[in-house]
C-alpha cells in the first residue's frame, strides 16, 4: 500500500496533529498513523469521516493515481 | 470503537479459538490412546470439541458462508475421505494396544478387517454430515438471494 501523503497533508494544513484528527474521527493516533504510512486500509465510513473533518473530498485523499490513470 | 482495534481484536480472538480447539484434540487424542482413559474422564473435552465445531459450522450456515469451492477439502468425498484416514488411524492405536493378544491369537487379518470397517464407517459417516452442511448451506444461500431480490 502507498503512503497517503494527501491526508497528511491536508490534516497539517487544518492544524491537527494525528491525535486531534484521531479524537475528531473516534479511533487512535495509532490508526491515523498507519492510514497516512498506508499501512491500514479504512472503511469507507472512516474515510468519510476523516474527509469531512478535514473539509476535503474522498478523491482528495484516496483516490491513487497510479491505480486508476 | 476504533475500527482497526475491533479488527484486530476479532483477529486475536479467532487465531485464541483454533488453539484453544487444538490443544482440547490433543489433550483428547492423548487420554484415549495413551492414558486409556475412561469416557468420564474425556467426556468434558469431547463435548466441548463438538460443540464448538456445531456452533462454528451453524454461524457458517446462518451467515451464509460456503466453502471456498476450489478447496480440497470443500468436496465432500476428498473430506470424508481424509475423516475416515484420521479415525482409522485413532482407532489403529487403541484398538491394537487394548486387543494385542487377541490379534496374536487370531492374526492380523482380523485386525485389518477391523480398521477397514472403521474407515468405512467413519467415511460414510463423514460424507452423510458432509453432505447434510452443504445441502443446509445451498438452502441458505437461496434464502439469502430471495431476500435480496425482495
Amino acid at each position: 500500500m502507498m503512503k497517503n501523503i494527501a491526508m497528511k497533508l491536508a490534516r497539517t494544513k487544518k492544524g491537527l496533529s494525528q491525535a486531534e484528527l484521531a479524537d475528531l474521527v473516534g479511533v487512535t493516533r495509532q490508526t491515523i498513523g498507519l492510514i497516512e504510512t498506508g499501512k491500514y486500509n479504512p472503511s469507507i465510513r472512516l474515510c468519510i469521516e476523516i474527509c469531512e473533518n478535514l473539509d476535503v473530498t474522498l478523491n482528495d485523499l484516496f483516490w491513487e493515481e497510479s491505480n486508476h490513470g | 470503537m476504533d475500527e482497526r482495534i475491533e479488527g484486530e481484536q476479532r483477529r486475536i480472538t479467532s487465531s485464541g479459538f483454533w488453539v484453544v480447539l487444538s490443544i482440547l484434540s490433543i489433550s483428547l487424542i492423548i487420554q484415549v490412546n495413551v492414558l486409556k482413559a475412561d469416557f468420564s474422564q474425556y467426556a468434558v473435552e469431547l463435548f466441548t470439541i463438538i460443540f464448538m465445531l456445531v456452533y462454528v459450522g451453524l454461524g457458517y450456515i446462518i451467515k451464509g458462508i460456503e466453502w471456498d469451492p476450489k478447496l480440497a477439502l470443500a468436496n465432500p468425498i476428498v473430506f470424508s475421505f481424509i475423516v475416515g484416514i484420521g479415525v482409522t488411524l485413532l482407532n489403529a492405536m487403541t484398538n491394537y494396544s487394548r486387543y494385542t493378544k487377541v490379534y496374536e491369537q487370531k492374526g492380523l487379518s482380523l485386525y485389518l478387517v477391523v480398521l477397514a470397517l472403521t474407515f468405512g464407517f467413519a467415511f460414510i459417516v463423514a460424507l452423510i454430515l458432509s453432505i447434510s452442511f452443504k445441502c443446509l448451506m445451498k438452502w441458505r444461500q437461496k434464502k439469502i438471494e430471495q431476500e435480496l431480490d425482495q
